[in-house]
C-alpha cells in the first residue's frame, strides 16, 4: 500500500513539474520617454462612436422569427460618412460593400458590409490597407435569451476610433502608394467581411499590398503588440524598429503567444494565439502582409485565457464590454482620458512613422510572406497512410514468400512443470482454470479472505501459485 | 540478450513492472502536445493544473493501453506461431516476460524521442497533421525496427527466417496498435 502511495505521489510531482510554465516579463516602463508623431483625441472617436450605435451586430437573425435583421448598416453609414467627409473617394454605394454569409447556427443566408474608402495616388497601383471591424456581439443570444449586451467600446470600437484617427491623420499626407480604408464587417461571426474583400481581389491585386495594418481591441489592454505571423518576417521588423527608435509603448511580442492549442479554420497549424483571431489573419492565409496591432497582457493568464489587463476580468464578449464599464476601469473619465489617449497616440505613431519611411515601400516589398505550413495537412495524411498500408502489404509478401522454404516445428515453453507444447500448455492451464473455479466461492461466502479486486492475500498461496502458473502461460 | 529469454520470474517481474510505469511517464511526455490540445478543447469543462493533470494521464493511460494490447497480441501471435525460433531442445527463444521487458523498453526510448520531436516540431510551426499523423506512423515503424533488429540479434544469424515468418503478423499488429 505505502508502494502505491509513493508511487501516486511521485506521478504527481513529475506531472506538475512537467506542467510549469515559464512567465514572461515585460518592461512596465515601456513608452515613458516616446517621441511620439502627435498626439490624438483618440477618447472623444471612441465615445461618439460607441454610444451613437451601440447594437452592431452584422447579419443578425431572429431565430424564432426567422427573420432577417442586420443592425450593423446604420454604423457602417457613420464610418462611411465620416472618410466621405474628409475626402476620401469609394467605388461602392454610399461606401459600402455589401456581401452574403452564411453561418452554422442559421439556415438563411446573411448579409454584413464592408465600408471601403480609398486615399488615391494615380500614379501607382501599390497599396496600403488600414482595417479594422466594426461589428459587435451585442445581439449575440449566448444563454437563454439573454443577449450580451454591451456597444463592443473595447472590441471593436476602439479600432474604428483608431482606424478613423489615421484617416484624419493621412488627409494631408502625400505618399508614394494608395491607401484604402476599410471597417470590415461580420469578423466575430467568421472574419466574413475580410474574407468578401479578399474573395473580391486577383493575384494582382493581392500582390499590389504592400501592406495590411489592422486595428482589433488595439487600445484599453496594458500593452499593445505587433503581430505578422509565426516567422520573423521583414516588415514586422521594420515596425519594431521603428518602435524602438522612438521609445513607443509597444511591446516586444511574448514568447508564450501559442496558448491556444486548437486549429483554427483555414489553417494546419496545431495552435492558434489570440492575435490570429482577426480579420488580418485572413490576409495572412492569401500570403499577404499584414501587422495586426492588439493590445492585451501575455504575461498574465487565467486559467487558458490570455488576461487584457491584469488583475481585472475581460471584458471581450462580454455585456461589460460597454462604454461605462471601461472607462471606469481606469478609475473614472480623467484617467480613462489620458491612458487612452496616450496609449493611442503611441499606436497611431507607429502607423505614421512607418507610412512615411522612405524605406518603407522597399522594405515591404523586400519582405516575402509565405504560407505558415511547412507542409500541406492531406498531403501529410496520404502519405501517412499510404507509407503504412504499403508497409503491411511487403510484410505479408515477404511472409508467403519465406513461409514456403521454412518448416514449422513444435514449440515448447519452459514452464514450472517442465517443457510443454501449445497443445499441452493448453490442457494445463484449462485444467488450473476449472480447478481454481472449484476452490474460489464465486459469491465470497465461503471464502472472506478472497480479495475481490485480485490483489492477492498472503495466506492463500494456493490461488497465488495458481496466479503466478497463469502468468508464466500468458495471461491475455 | 538474455533479457528476452528471462526465466527468473521474480527478477522479470519486478523489471516488468519497472519498465511498466516507466513507459506510462514516457508515453505521456510522448503525448503531452496531443494532451495540451484536449485540453483546450475541452477548456472550461477542465480548466487548470488538476484539468491539465488529468487530461495527461487520461492521454498516458489510452496510449499503455494500445501499446500494452500491441505488445500482449503480438506475443500471443508469435508464441501460437509454428515459426517462432526454438533452441536447440525445441523450447521457444522468448519468454513471456522478456519480450515485453524488451518491448517495453524499445517503446519508452521512442516514446522518449517522438515526445522531443515535438518540440522541435511546435516551435518550427509544423502541421497539425504532421504531428499527430506522420508523426506517430513514423515513430511506429521505427519502434518494430529497432525490436526485430533487437530480436534477430538475439536468435542469430542462423534463426532469421523463421524470426521473420513468425513475427511478420506480430508486426502487423503492431504497427496498427502503436499509436
Amino acid at each position: 500500500m505505502k508502494k502505491k502511495i509513493l508511487v501516486f505521489a511521485l506521478t504527481l510531482c513529475v506531472l506538475i513539474v512537467m506542467l510549469t510554465g515559464c512567465i514572461n516579463s515585460v518592461d512596465a516602463n515601456l513608452g515613458a520617454n516616446a517621441k511620439l508623431y502627435g498626439e490624438i483625441d483618440f477618447y472623444s472617436e471612441l465615445e461618439a462612436f460607441v454610444t451613437q450605435y451601440p447594437r452592431r451586430t452584422s447579419g443578425y437573425v431572429e431565430t424564432k422569427e426567422h427573420q432577417r435583421i442586420d443592425y450593423s448598416k446604420n454604423a457602417a453609414l457613420y464610418i462611411s460618412n465620416e472618410l466621405k467627409e474628409l475626402g476620401y473617394t469609394t467605388t461602392y454605394e454610399n461606401g459600402l460593400k455589401s456581401f452574403s454569409f452564411n453561418v452554422e447556427s442559421s439556415s438563411q443566408s446573411l448579409i454584413g458590409y464592408n465600408v471601403i474608402y480609398k486615399k488615391d495616388n494615380p500614379n501607382t497601383t501599390k497599396k496600403v490597407v488600414i482595417g479594422a471591424h466594426y461589428d459587435n456581439v451585442s445581439d449575440y443570444i449566448l444563454t437563454g435569451n439573454e443577449k450580451i449586451g454591451g456597444d463592443g467600446t473595447y472590441n471593436n470600437g476602439v479600432g474604428v476610433a483608431m482606424l478613423l484617427q489615421v484617416a484624419r491623420a493621412l488627409v494631408d499626407v502625400t505618399l508614394d502608394y494608395d491607401v484604402e480604408f476599410v471597417a470590415f464587417g461580420a469578423e466575430e461571426a467568421g472574419n466574413y467581411g475580410a474574407k468578401d474583400y479578399i474573395a473580391n481581389m486577383n493575384a494582382n491585386d493581392k500582390d499590389n499590398i504592400l501592406l495590411m495594418i489592422n486595428f482589433d481591441r488595439v487600445v484599453g489592454g496594458d500593452y499593445v503588440y505587433m503581430y505578422s505571423g509565426e516567422k520573423n518576417y521583414k516588415h514586422n521588423e521594420f515596425l519594431y524598429d521603428v518602435v524602438y527608435e522612438n521609445d513607443l509603448m509597444i511591446a516586444p511580442l511574448p514568447h508564450n503567444m501559442k496558448n491556444v492549442m486548437l486549429t483554427l479554420e483555414g489553417s494546419d497549424l496545431i495552435y492558434f494565439n489570440q492575435a490570429m483571431l482577426s480579420d488580418s489573419n485572413v490576409f495572412g492565409q492569401n500570403n499577404i502582409r499584414y501587422v495586426n496591432l492588439f493590445s492585451m497582457n501575455f504575461s498574465d493568464m487565467s486559467g487558458s485565457t490570455v488576461l487584457e489587463s491584469s488583475g481585472k476580468d475581460n471584458i471581450s464578449y462580454t455585456k461589460n464590454d460597454n462604454f461605462d464599464y471601461f472607462v471606469a476601469r481606469f478609475g473614472g473619465e480623467d484617467k480613462a482620458k489620458e491612458y487612452l489617449n496616450k496609449q493611442a497616440s503611441n499606436v497611431y505613431s507607429v502607423v505614421m512613422y512607418s507610412l512615411l519611411d522612405e524605406n518603407f515601400v522597399s522594405t515591404m516589398q523586400s519582405s516575402v510572406i509565405t504560407n505558415e505550413l511547412m507542409l500541406n495537412g492531406k498531403i501529410i495524411s496520404i502519405v501517412s497512410y499510404s507509407l503504412l498500408a504499403s508497409l503491411i502489404v511487403i510484410i505479408l509478401v515477404l511472409y508467403f514468400s519465406l513461409k514456403k522454404g521454412t518448416k514449422s516445428h513444435k514449440v515448447l515453453i519452459d514452464t514450472p512443470y517442465g517443457k510443454m507444447d501449445l497443445e499441452t500448455r493448453q490442457i494445463v492451464s484449462n485444467n488450473l482454470d476449472n480447478e481454481k473455479k472449484n476452490v474460489e466461492d464465486i459469491f465470497g461466502l465461503g471464502n472472506s479472505e478472497k480479495d475481490i479486486f485480485g490483489m492477492d492475500n498472503e495466506n492463500n498461496s494456493n490461488n497465488n501459485e495458481k496466479k503466478n502458473e497463469n502468468d508464466i502461460f500468458g495471461d491475455f | 540478450m538474455k533479457i528476452f529469454r528471462l526465466q527468473n520470474e521474480k527478477i522479470s517481474k519486478n523489471i516488468l513492472m519497472i519498465t511498466r510505469l516507466c513507459l506510462f511517464f514516457a508515453l505521456i511526455y510522448r503525448g503531452w502536445l496531443l494532451a495540451e490540445m484536449q485540453f483546450y478543447t475541452l477548456g472550461g469543462m477542465l480548466q487548470g493544473t488538476f484539468g491539465r493533470v488529468i487530461i495527461y494521464l487520461t492521454t498516458g493511460l489510452i496510449s499503455y493501453l494500445f501499446f500494452h494490447l500491441s505488445a500482449s497480441f503480438s506475443f500471443n501471435s508469435l508464441f501460437r506461431s509454428k515459426y517462432s525460433p526454438i533452441d536447440e531442445n525445441n523450447v521457444m527463444m522468448f519468454s513471456r516476460n522478456g519480450y515485453l521487458i524488451v518491448f517495453n523498453i524499445v517503446a519508452i526510448c521512442t516514446s522518449i524521442l517522438v515526445g522531443s520531436l515535438n518540440f522541435i516540431a511546435f516551435y518550427v510551426h509544423a502541421s497539425t497533421t504532421l504531428i499527430i499523423i506522420l508523426l506517430p506512423v513514423l515513430a511506429g515503424i521505427f519502434n518494430l525496427i529497432i525490436f526485430l533488429l533487437l530480436m534477430a540479434i538475439h536468435v542469430g544469424k542462423n534463426r532469421l527466417r523463421e524470426l521473420f515468418v513468425s513475427m511478420s503478423i506480430p508486426s502487423i499488429i503492431m504497427l496498427i496498435l502503436m499509436r
